[in-house]
């Protein structure tokens, strides 16, 4: 049972009456208790993904099951279930902090007194208790973000759905609740479905995530294993031996398991290996342990930037800048734009 | 059903809460309605004397306060289509739209807020206009009592619902606040100026007559007067009648606008 898919999409896809081609036939599994992410330029497809996963936009073709339900058919049984923040934070400014949470519970049907133990303990949980009185319009961006996240965490849905929770946060706000995010993850089994087009986000949060671009998935994996398509990390060596240690030091470490491939720069020799941190002390031991000694060492990672790229031809921030005057659609049709 | 039903209080209990937090908008509604009924009590006082008969042997200021009531209603109209507007650009409405909650409860605890606003509203001017009239040569005084003073409610809000949910309709239609706000404006001058709203219908000139007696502003107003001013407030007409034939446009009409309000609202749903 619990190695069933929490969440099975297969060949969806969305049209939209003006016939633009939002998102073009995806397909991919979320298992229970995995951070799950969708990478992406913005009008990619994530927000329009995601609006038909938790029932806001119909599908055009496709098939999507969450709980082994299906999205169309099941709505309500599903909208039970899950948990949803978006990047427009759906808030009621005029209320304040806790009248927003006693409002969405309520929703549910929540029992009274089990819904205000819950409200108690989520503003405890996003450090708003001080603040639990006041307008919700009077927070400042990061707690209304947290505020936003409590509320789509009222009726502990068993999966969460965040549509680019971190934009327009700036970055001390954003490590802030990308802590949080981890703690719902790991500590307490949430399963999270996350958008968005920060590379540094989706590394850090996901276990495993989808690159999509122009409402087409053309990527998946861990973003190690992404990363590692590239062929790892290179490591950079030069020798206090100079030109002479070249050849010497190539043999030597061509020989090591981890070592993917060891080709001649200019005055050293790279090393590609999986795991450049992992690598690094090892391949010092084994050098010295040779009689080389190392002059300079300089390891690059590659992003999942660079992953975009090698699928694309382009990279992610340069489609941030193309696509600026681009607005992404919600169901609504109101328009929004990159902050 | 009982979902339903608990759903829409929820959800009705919250846009009250939010008129309530914000009672100056309450209040500034109220204060231009309150400069018209004495500006115009006077300005007109001696027409209504002359033509005591068609203003139902009333001042002009009383016969001008179910006037007053629907105006008041007809300007704060385009507020019930900016709510669900904010809702919309503010992400509300789909955090709404993602809990299990019945659609249909949210447009209905919406207007069903809307008319107590306005339900508000009206008797603060029946109210402050009894009050005002104590300080008059001749006193203001409602025939029928508290029967009438709610009988004249009922129907300032049979057509606040047809008024709130037209609102809605163009709201979710325009999807933005300036056009609801215009497109409201645009059609409420016009409404109250070809009606019976300045004059008794008796007094415009013939072809304003004509335009007046196809204005529901025209019977709601009229039947008002009966309500509020007794049964010869409005001359040449069966009050009995006449009370009836407006229930039954006005709700006839409201059924129209919540039609077209609730088709929009799902037509969004599903985008």
């Amino acid at each position: 049972m619990s190695n069933e898919p929490i969440l099975d999409v297969r060949d969806l896809a969305k049209v939209y009456p003006d016939g633009t081609k939002a998102v073009q036939g995806v397909t991919f599994q979320v298992r229970r208790g995995e951070f799950f992410g969708f990478l992406g330029p913005n009008g990619a497809g994530k927000s329009t993904t995601i609006k038909m996963l938790i029932t806001l936009l119909s599908k055009t073709s496709g098939e999507a099951r969450l709980f082994g339900l299906d999205s169309g058919e099941d709505a309500d049984a599903i909208r039970r279930r899950i948990g949803y923040s978006a990047q427009e934070i759906g808030l009621d400014d005029e209320l304040t902090g806790r009248e927003n949470l006693l409002l969405q519970g309520r929703l549910y049907h929540l029992p009274k007194v089990e819904l205000k133990q819950r409200v108690d303990e989520l503003l405890t949980l996003m450090d708003l208790s001080a603040d639990a009185d006041r307008p919700a319009g009077s927070y400042s961006g990061g707690m209304r973000k947290r505020l936003d996240l409590a509320t789509g965490l009222i009726h502990r849905p068993e999966l969460l759905f965040l549509d680019e929770p971190t934009t327009g946060l700036d970055p001390q706000n954003r490590a802030g609740l990308w802590k949080h995010l981890e703690r719902l993850n790991k500590q307490e089994g949430l399963t999270i479905f996350l958008t968005t087009h920060y590379m540094e986000e989706a590394d850090r949060l996901c276990d495993r995530l989808a690159i999509i671009d122009l409402g087409r998935i053309i990527a998946e994996g861990s973003p190690s294993q992404l990363k590692a398509q590239l062929g790892g990390d290179v490591v950079a060596l030069t020798f206090k031996e100079g030109e002479a240690a070249k050849e010497r030091s190539a043999s030597l470490l061509q020989g090591l398991p981890f070592v993917r491939e060891v080709t001649a720069n200019e005055d050293g020799v790279n090393v590609i290996v999986a795991d450049g941190g992992a690598a690094v002390p090892e391949l010092l031991r084994v050098l010295s342990e040779a009689g080389l000694s190392v002059a300079r060492l300089n390891m690059t990672s590659p992003t999942l930037d660079d992953v975009f790229l090698k699928h694309t031809g382009h990279s992610i921030r340069q489609e941030e800048l193309d696509r600026d005057w681009r607005s992404t659609r919600g169901m609504w049709g109101t328009r929004r734009r990159r902050p | 059903m009982n979902a339903f039903l608990s759903e829409t209080y929820i959800l009705y209990q919250r846009s009250v809460r939010k008129q309530l937090r914000r009672p100056i908008a309450i209040y500034f509604s109220l204060i231009q309605p309150v400069i018209w009924m004495l500006l115009f009590g006077q300005i007109f006082n001696r027409i209504a004397g002359a033509n005591a008969q068609a203003f139902g042997n009333k001042s002009y200021f009383q016969f001008f306060v179910p006037s007053v009531l629907l105006q008041t209603l007809l300007f704060g109209a385009a507020q019930s289509g900016i709510g669900i507007i904010n809702d919309i650009q503010s992400g509300f409405l789909n955090k709404l739209l993602t809990t299990p909650v019945h659609r249909m409860a949210i447009l209905l605890g919406r207007i069903l807020g809307d008319l107590t606003r306005m339900s508000l509203q009206g008797l603060l001017i029946v109210l402050i206009a009894w009050l005002a009239g104590q300080l008059q040569a001749e006193r203001v005084r409602y025939e029928y009592g508290l029967a009438g003073v709610l009988g004249a409610l009922a129907i300032a809000v049979l057509f606040g619902l047809g008024l709130a949910s037209l609102n809605v309709f163009i709201a979710l239609k325009t999807r933005n606040t300036e056009s609801t706000f215009l497109i409201a404006n645009f059609v409420t001058l016009p409404l109250l100026f070809t009606s019976s709203a300045q004059l008794p219908i008796t007094l415009l000139p013939d072809w304003l007559q004509t335009a007046a007696r196809f204005n529901p502003v025209t019977y709601s107003i009229d039947s008002m007067r009966i309500l509020l001013n007794g049964e010869h407030a409005v001359p040449d007409v069966q009050p009995g009648p006449l009370v009836l034939q407006t229930v039954l446009i006005l709700s006839a009409l409201a059924a129209l606008a919540l039609t077209l309000a609730v088709r929009s609202f799902r037509q969004s749903l599903r985008a």
